[in-house]
């Protein structure tokens, strides 16, 4: 190993009562008076199901949920931390309110409908719609599978 | 007519996106509130997995930031220890003080912080999952239980040494002590950011023989040999786990260091199911390595942020080799009085890892150096005075 003593403090929390982690809190502590009245909610809250555990005392209010990705989150918060159904609503809720709130996230979106409506534009053009493709004869290899299958067919 | 403007604050945007948002100024909502001007405030790994979307719950518009440091500019009638204008580092953990948890010490499992989910406590700027607090990346910050939380920062101590006791050095510091460190042993730490710099520095506090600092960034792998001592290790030139038991006997190290969290490379699976789709909560690589490159019976301490969802971890390898997992958010508060006197005495000074000061409207360009690791970057903060508009005249 490379030589570096200089960089190296010394051992001096070698000893395990010398390393904060075996102290229980120094302090501050609370004052005996301070109160743990509950937060007034000026916005909505979610609180997961668990149970025998009240609401606690104090709560963050950033971001509130709203538009689709909060009903999508309300869904959420019904199932408990412990089931894989609550985590699973919250990514899909984390997507849709990237989409319909975020700047960047809803010039994605704008992005890719304009894409979508070029390549079904594209698509039209090269006549692979439904309806095209039901009236005019098949072309090249769909035609020989078409012809291959009623001559199978015919057989039985 | 002139109003105070409305504060600004790095807000959360979708994955990948950050944006600079004008919000309203935080108000007390409790007796035990206070509100703290930022005077810095930092900029870690973590922000990087919420910026990136892998933290569930994380919603558009949130203020990211959870290493607070600040002057106490109003108090509630139940915060009598804090003063208005006094200087203040914020331990990135919410705690009320008085529950059983908090009682121990354990402050990153104080159970009245957290409405949202009972896999975590209240965390600033840390996703709703961590109770939905507003961060520190903003001009002003609510501090919930200021009574409890914030710590007098001493005069002799620099902004920078304070942001880096709000996180990184106490959680690097863990790290370490997690490992159960008795003396001459051996040491991986797989991550050579601030944490995992940090953790090789409190290696050697402890007593630890040999450190290697496993990173596959040619500069941080400098700053693990220059400025913590350890021998760098880089996973993309060697195979790390038959490296490391070559020298160590064939073993392989006493105790390992995960700190690096879910966005760890090395696997192509990993990533694109964890990282790119996010199919499971991240990627595990690094942890898994650690498994391997730990002897029987060693220990492995994982300071690497995941979110909550399932995982692609080799846990069979950890129960076949009889080893001590060992993990947990810092309870920072309980090391605050011997990292206060590490840091006075030189022995753990973070200061020369702070690379990048910006203020809050570089943010954009601040996540894309520290998350892309440009500029040799290892450590940004934000200096939101620095940038600070005061009143805007409207008609």
């Amino acid at each position: 190993m490379r030589d570096a003593p200089h960089v190296r403090p010394e051992p001096v929390d070698l000893a395990r009562e010398r390393r904060p982690g075996q102290h229980p809190l120094g302090g501050p502590l609370p004052a005996p008076s301070a109160a743990i009245v509950p937060q007034h909610a000026s916005v909505r809250v979610f609180m997961h199901g668990r149970p025998g555990k009240q609401f606690p005392p104090l709560f963050g209010t950033d971001a509130p949920p709203r538009g689709l990705s909060g009903r999508l989150r309300k869904l959420a918060y019904r199932a408990p931390d412990h089931r894989a159904a609550h985590w699973l609503a919250l990514m899909v809720a984390d997507r849709v309110d990237a989409l319909e709130h975020g700047r960047t996230g809803r010039r994605a979106a704008v992005l890719g409908v304009l894409l979508l409506a070029a390549a079904v534009r594209l698509l039209r053009a090269k006549g692979f719609n439904s309806r095209t493709a039901s009236t005019r004869p098949p072309r090249g290899r769909a035609r020989r599978t078409r012809r291959a299958w009623r001559a199978t067919a015919s057989t039985w | 007519m002139h109003t105070v403007s409305p504060m600004q604050a790095l807000t959360y945007d979708g994955p990948w996106h950050v944006v600079l948002r004008d919000k309203p100024l935080p108000t007390l909502e409790h007796p035990r509130d206070a509100l703290v001007r930022v005077t810095c405030a930092g900029l870690c790994g973590a922000d990087l997995h919420l910026a990136h979307g892998l933290v569930p719950d994380t919603r558009v518009g949130a203020t990211l930031g959870h290493e607070i440091v600040g002057r106490v500019e109003q108090v509630g009638p139940d915060v009598p220890n804090l003063q208005p204008g006094q200087r203040v580092l914020v331990p990135f953990n919410i705690a009320c003080g008085r529950c059983p948890y908090c009682e121990r010490g354990l402050t990153a499992c104080c159970e009245n912080s957290n409405p949202e989910s009972d896999v975590a406590c209240g965390v600033y700027g840390f996703s709703h999952t961590t109770g939905g607090y507003a961060g520190g990346q903003a001009e002003v910050v609510r501090v919930p239980f200021a009574d409890v939380g914030p710590e007098p920062v001493p005069d002799d101590l620099s902004d920078v040494q304070a942001m880096f006791l709000t996180d990184a050095l106490p959680t690097g510091y863990q790290a370490a002590e997690m490992c159960h460190l008795r003396g001459g042993e051996s040491v991986a730490v797989f991550g050579a950011g601030p944490v995992g710099l940090l953790a090789m520095k409190s290696a050697w506090l402890m007593g630890a023989e040999q450190v290697f600092a496993v990173e596959p960034v040619r500069y941080r792998r400098d700053v693990a040999r220059d400025w913590a001592g350890a021998e760098p290790l880089d996973p993309s030139e060697v195979d790390v786990i038959s490296t490391l038991k070559e020298l160590t006997n064939g073993r392989g190290v006493d105790a390992s260091i995960e700190a690096v969290g879910c966005e760890a490379a090395g696997s192509v699976m990993q990533r694109w199911l964890g990282v790119k789709a996010k199919l499971v909560g991240g990627s595990a690589h690094a942890l898994n390595q650690a498994f391997h490159a730990t002897r029987k019976g060693g220990a492995i301490s994982l300071v690497g942020v995941f979110g909550p969802p399932w995982n692609l971890v080799d846990i069979g390898t950890a129960m076949n080799k009889c080893q001590t997992i060992r993990t947990g958010q810092c309870s920072v508060k309980r090391y605050l009085p011997r990292l206060i006197e590490h840091v006075r005495e030189g022995r753990l000074d973070p200061t020369p890892l702070l690379t990048h000061r910006f203020t809050l409207a570089q943010g954009e360009e601040a996540y894309e150096v520290f998350g892309k690791k440009q500029e040799r970057c290892i450590k940004a903060a934000f200096f939101p005075q620095a940038g600070r508009r005061t009143e805007v005249a409207h008609a």
